[in-house]
């Protein structure tokens, strides 16, 4: 989710609160959630990186074997 | 020999630590694929069901059970930190759907479905990263 996604989702939130169709708690949940949806991008991230990199690796292996 | 020197090759690049990390990290594992699918599948479905506050409680507890699963199969595999770190995430938002209805049984349908699709949101970002594990 990126940062565009976030504001755009906290203004359907502030929306839906301001017109009473969620309540204090719901509200505030949902934002929670939000900060969490943040923590999965994040992660996310960090795990297609290493993906990547482990495929580098297991290519330079690979180019390193054919050498010899 | 040949696999050494080909991580020294790239390690001139890159920190040990991230290399290392890399290197060893857990592969494609189709439970852990399965879960993460589950959880997702599950957010999208239960949506529908919204308009009942009841269902909805029950949803929303089996939706916990089924992230707490994942988190639990994750967490014990070998250099597997990131999917268990993602899984977590998972469980919290989980978490945050189950304890409102157990504080109110009466959560409106629009929190209900809000709460689902940050589920399924982020179950599918965690889906397509663990889905290109390596094999």
């Amino acid at each position: 989710m990126n940062l565009q996604q976030i504001a755009q989702s906290y203004e359907d939130y502030t929306t839906a609160y301001n017109a009473g169709q969620i309540s204090a708690d719901e509200y505030k949940s949902l934002l929670e959630g939000l900060e969490v949806e943040k923590a999965v991008s994040m992660n996310a991230e960090e795990l297609q990186y290493k993906e990547q990199l482990n495929t580098a690796i297991n290519a330079a292996i690979s180019a390193v074997s054919m050498l010899g | 020999m040949k696999k050494l020197i080909a991580v020294a090759i790239i390690s001139t690049s890159l920190s040990g630590c991230a290399l290392w990390d890399a290197y060893m990290m857990a592969g494609y594992d189709t439970t852990e694929y399965a879960l993460v699918n589950r959880i997702k599948t599950q957010a999208d479905l239960y949506a529908e069901d919204c308009k009942d506050g009841i269902k909805s409680k029950e949803n929303v507890d089996r939706l916990y059970f089924t992230t707490i699963e994942l988190k639990n199969f994750a967490t014990n595999i070998p250099h597997n930190e990131d999917t268990a770190k993602l899984a977590g995430n998972l469980v919290e938002l989980a978490k945050q759907g189950k304890d409102l209805y157990a504080k109110n049984p009466n959560v409106t349908e629009t929190f209900c479905k809000l709460k689902l699709q940050q589920i399924g949101r982020s179950a599918e970002v965690a889906q397509k990263v663990i889905g290109k594990k390596p094999r």
